[in-house]
């Protein structure tokens, strides 16, 4: 195969990686500190991605600079996908953390199709795919037959920029703190004068508004969205965090870039049967399960008698 | 008359049996006022008519829940099961020949009774084995897909391929047991998510079953004769969905009995001890991994069943019926109804499938009105519409004896 | 005297942690046997290694001379050997039957076909043991058998730990392991639990018992002889009077006790 298109292959995989970690990882916040799994996660992706697309289209209404465009598009998804987190983990999460886990399973994928629908209903024409506003330079990158816009490589730095700095609020600070010690053992952190539900929502927030920032990565990478986005990304995000280990930091991260990776190796090996991916990928998935039972990078020790 | 009772029930074991007439009756009447609820569903066109049906319906459930008079109705249809139950397949009957000439609301009672098989399946595998399955539309379409192939192509009875589907879905279920039975919760959940979504997406992507057009099935014809032609049954004008809805009913019939058999045995203790505390169980004697594969795959064989009869009834079955949405609609069948309710199955059914048949002008919103219901019940009623009733077992049983 | 249960150098280690440490245990016929020590000395770890529910890294085991070391719960559970729970594992949701035939269900006709097809055989066989579990129920508590179709969530703690008894006696085991009977109970229903327990040693003398107790009221009443454990190895055995004299004893509580 022609060099230029392995490599344009490998960054494509690399930056899909990348989306699906952002993602995870706030599936295995959620898990660290409540336990359960909140699936309108991927709808909170969309819900980034069209919030991203208003607050960037009012702003390209009054001026035309690019720049604060994407500023405001950013600061829109993040106080958007953020608060639909917490409002979701709120109302309904944080009451049902004593039902069974179904219970919150189902509650939650509700929950996602709401968003979904206020989407498609709520936006003009949001039944239809939206194009979305270039807002970062257009200079191509060419090096033989390899070329790549200059900003898919914004993207992927500042991804890849997010990711670490996430890791490093929750190792290295206070707020970090809290969330390891509610995923730790809830009675011990509130002994220690940590608030629970300050710091659960706050969880809900942090988590959401990197799924948010995932949505609006993706509509400047495609210059494009529609409100059904989420739903397959919630999915891939939740593999990625439970192939990893459900409750690490770390996992969900690795989860997201090798279920990237087995997407793309197939459509690399078999270009004619590229169309197998997903097959593939979630047939590794259900493989890596079977192996590994608690995720690449294990929870917690068993349960005591 | 209640001390006697009691120092009866002591001697036994058994709490005392309230087996009066106004008991009887109630047995007797409940599941004939719900039936006669599901005829007023299906005949009603005006949406206020299908709103008022709809509040009546929610005002029913308050006051059998909150009134005394409500709770000693659903404790007599409990005590007296058998009673009820035999209620409760005359008034089907009654609703059936009622509707013999209605095609449209033949299909949908088959469709709910076929999704109460179905239900009846998951219900094995989720409230009693304790295993998530989010793949049931999967395992459903394979049945679709197993009816498509050996109806379409061999000369197989239709009976055989009946069964065949339930077969294949347990075979296929088979391949996911290692990663379903090594695994617990969450992480289960996912593994059939996965393979939900693995299997819409080869059945789309390869041609060998059709692609994304599906298959053609042919009708079900058991002994010989297609329902498709069937036209008058003694000497009345019927539709021909009639046969599908009699044979959906009565097949629902049989994965019932046979679920409620299961439950009231040491099966039955058995699942629920393994599912509520697998240490326990396992301190005890018994294999987790034998009953969580045995909740499984008898659960997917009611599952299959139910997809092949639902396949021949279309006439076709494609890719998008395997869908995760789909599968999340048997799931919320069950959840809604009850876990572990095989009634609950039935009367959310009817909720789900026929109720946005009805609200067709709002059909814009009906995603959104559902997911509303879905989350409303689960947030104030976590046990279901009609939560499951506690084991009972021996002499108390159905009132025999 | 020969020992109905012998054990020889029992060792379990967690990773680097050795929780049971070549540890001698006998017991025989109709004893019981006090077991204490300070939290975390391995005697709950004992009972999971005794009943197959972890596997020992070395050692043996045997009763009433089948070797038990190692094998399956299924097969332990066969051979005689019932158990309670520290913390109290009852299927709160289901009936105090339901909890009860837990501890019969391995010797049940368990296959889906004889249950689908042989509703006679079942339904006598059901109607005898509810009427077993009933007799069992009302000998510590007439009203627990009463209750026998209620939810186990509706009982009172020591109704609770009764039904856990129940369950364990239930398939006429051999030996009996009771952890911490008496855990979130209030002294005078310890009293009462014990009571029962002296009255139905009376009826199965056979029957022997090893019991975890932190009360050692409780344990000179029940108890023929005590063993102390200390970070996972015998440190005593002998009588209730010898074992509160023993300085090694004393300080082993007074060490982890502070
Ligand atoms: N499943 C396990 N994994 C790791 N360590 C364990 C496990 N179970 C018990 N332990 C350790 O073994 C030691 C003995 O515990 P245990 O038998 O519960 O003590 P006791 O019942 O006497 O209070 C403790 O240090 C405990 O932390
Ligand atoms: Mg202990």
């Amino acid at each position: 195969m022609d060099m230029g298109i392995l490599a344009q292959h490998l960054f494509n995989g690399l930056m899909l990686g990348m989306v699906y970690a952002m993602i995870a990882v706030g599936f295995s916040l959620f898990f660290g500190v409540l336990d359960v799994i909140k699936f309108s996660h991927g709808d909170v992706v969309s819900v980034g991605a069209f919030a991203a697309l208003g607050g960037a289209s009012a702003i390209g209404l009054l001026v035309d600079m690019p720049g604060l465009s994407l500023l405001f598009g950013l600061l829109a998804a993040i106080a958007v996908g953020g608060l639909a987190g917490v409002v979701i983990g709120g109302t309904l999460v944080l009451p049902l953390r004593n039902a069974p886990p179904v219970n919150v399973l189902l509650v939650t994928l509700m929950a996602g199709t709401i968003l979904r629908e206020a989407i498609r209903l709520g936006v003009p024409n949001g039944g239809n795919p939206k194009p979305f506003p270039v807002l970062l330079p257009q200079w191509q990158i060419t090096a033989g037959s390899f070329s790549i816009g200059f900003d898919s490589v914004l993207i992927l730095i500042a991804g890849i920029g997010i990711i670490l700095a996430t890791h490093l609020l929750i190792t290295r600070t206070r707020i970090g703190l809290a969330i390891r010690a509610v995923a730790q053992d809830v009675d011990v952190a509130r002994l220690a004068g940590i608030d629970f539900r300050r710091t659960v929502l706050g969880t809900f927030a942090l988590g959401s508004a990197l799924a948010s920032v995932a949505g609006l990565m993706l509509g400047l990478y495609y210059r494009e969205v529609n409100f059904s986005m989420g739903l397959v990304l919630g999915v891939i995000g939740f593999a990625a965090a439970v192939v990893g280990g459900l409750g690490s930091l770390l996992g969900p991260i690795l989860g997201g870039f090798l279920f990237a990776f087995v997407q793309t190796l197939v459509t690399i090996v078999l270009p004619t049967a590229s169309a197998y991916k997903d097959v593939v990928a979630f047939g590794v998935v259900i493989a890596l399960i079977g192996l590994f039972p608690t995720g690449l990078i294990a929870e917690r020790s068993s349960e005591r008698v | 008359m209640r001390s006697t009772n009691l120092d009866a029930a002591i001697a036994t074991g058994a709490p005392p049996q309230a087996r009066s007439l106004p008991g009887t009756a109630a047995a007797i009447l409940v599941p004939l006022a719900a039936f006669g609820a599901l005829a007023g569903l299906l005949q009603v066109h005006e949406q206020w008519e299908t709103g008022l049906l709809v509040l009546a319906f929610l005002a029913a459930l308050v006051l059998l829940d909150r009134s005394r008079a409500g709770r000693s109705l659903a404790e007599a249809c409990r005590t007296q099961s058998g009673i009820a139950s035999t209620s409760a397949v005359l008034a089907a009957l009654a609703l059936l020949w009622t509707f013999r000439e209605d095609h449209y609301s033949l299909l949908m009672v088959a469709t709910v009774a076929l999704y109460a098989v179905a239900g009846v399946g998951l219900n094995i595998q989720m409230a009693f084995g304790g295993i998530a399955n989010f793949a049931a539309a999967a395992f459903f379409s394979i049945g679709a897909y197993t009816a498509a192939v050996l109806a379409g192509h061999t000369g197989l009875p239709h009976l055989l391929v009946l069964a065949a589907g339930g077969v294949v879905s347990a075979l296929i279920g088979v391949v996911m047991l290692l990663p379903v039975l090594r695994t617990r919760g969450h992480y289960v959940a996912l593994v059939t998510i996965a393979f939900g979504v693995l299997l819409r997406t080869l059945l789309e992507v390869n041609d060998t079953f059709g692609g994304p057009q599906g298959m053609k099935i042919p009708g079900f014809a058991p002994f010989g004769s297609d329902f498709g032609d069937v036209a008058t049954i003694a000497g009345f004008d019927v539709s021909f969905y009639l046969p599908y809805a009699l044979a959906a009913a009565a097949l629902f019939a049989l994965a019932f009995l046979a679920g409620r058999m299961l439950e009231r045995s040491w099966v039955g203790i058995a699942m629920d001890a393994v599912r509520t505390d697998e240490i326990a169980a396992s301190a005890f004697g018994l294999s987790p991994a034998r009953w969580k594969a045995t909740a499984f795959l008898t659960g997917n064989v009611l599952i299959g069943v139910a997809g092949a009869l639902y396949g021949m009834m279309n006439g076709f079955v494609n890719p998008n019926g395997a869908g995760f949405g789909e599968s999340l609609i048997m799931l919320s069948i069950i959840v809604l109804g009850g876990l572990g309710n095989f009634w609950g199955a039935i009367v959310a059914g009817a909720v789900i499938i026929i109720l946005p048949e009805k609200l067709q002008s709002i059909q814009e919103y009906r995603l959104l009105i559902f997911a509303v219901v879905v989350i409303a019940i689960l947030r104030f009623r976590p046990g279901g519409i009609l939560p499951r009733p506690l084991r009972t077992l021996g002499r108390q049983q159905g009132g025999a004896s | 005297m020969t020992a109905l249960l012998a054990c020889s150098g029992l060792t379990k280690r967690f990773g680097g942690l050795v929780a049971l440490d070549g540890l001698d245990f006998a017991v025989a016929q109709g004893e019981t046997i006090g077991l204490v020590g300070p939290n975390g000395s391995g005697k709950t770890t004992f009972f999971n290694v005794l009943t197959g529910l972890y596997s020992p890294t070395s050692g043996a085991a045997s009763l009433d001379a089948v070797d038990i070391f190692g094998k399956s719960p299924q097969s332990i559970g066969r051979a005689g050997v019932a158990r309670t729970f520290q913390r109290c594992r009852l299927m709160l949701d289901q009936t105090v039957f339901d909890n009860i035939a837990l501890g019969v269900l391995r010797a049940k006709p368990l296959g889906l076909l004889s249950t689908l097809f042989r509703r006679g055989r079942l339904r006598a066989d059901l109607d005898a043991t509810i009427a077993r579990a009933h007799q069992l129920a009302c000998r510590f508590n007439p009203q627990l058998g009463a209750a026998l179709f209620r939810p186990a969530g509706d009982l009172t703690m020591i109704d609770r730990r009764r039904v856990e008894i129940c369950r364990a006696l239930i398939a006429n085991p051999r030996l009996l392991l009771l952890d911490e009977p008496s855990a979130g109970m209030t002294p005078d229903e310890t009293r009462r639990l014990m009571d029962d327990l002296l009255a139905f040693r009376e009826e199965a003398p056979h029957l022997a018992v090893v019991l975890v107790e932190h009360e050692m009221d409780v344990i000179r009443r029940v108890s023929d002889r005590c063993v102390v454990l200390n970070f996972g190895r015998k440190i005593f055995e002998g009588l209730f009077d010898a074992m509160i004299e023993d300085r090694e004893v004393q300080t082993a509580y007074l060490g982890s006790g502070q």
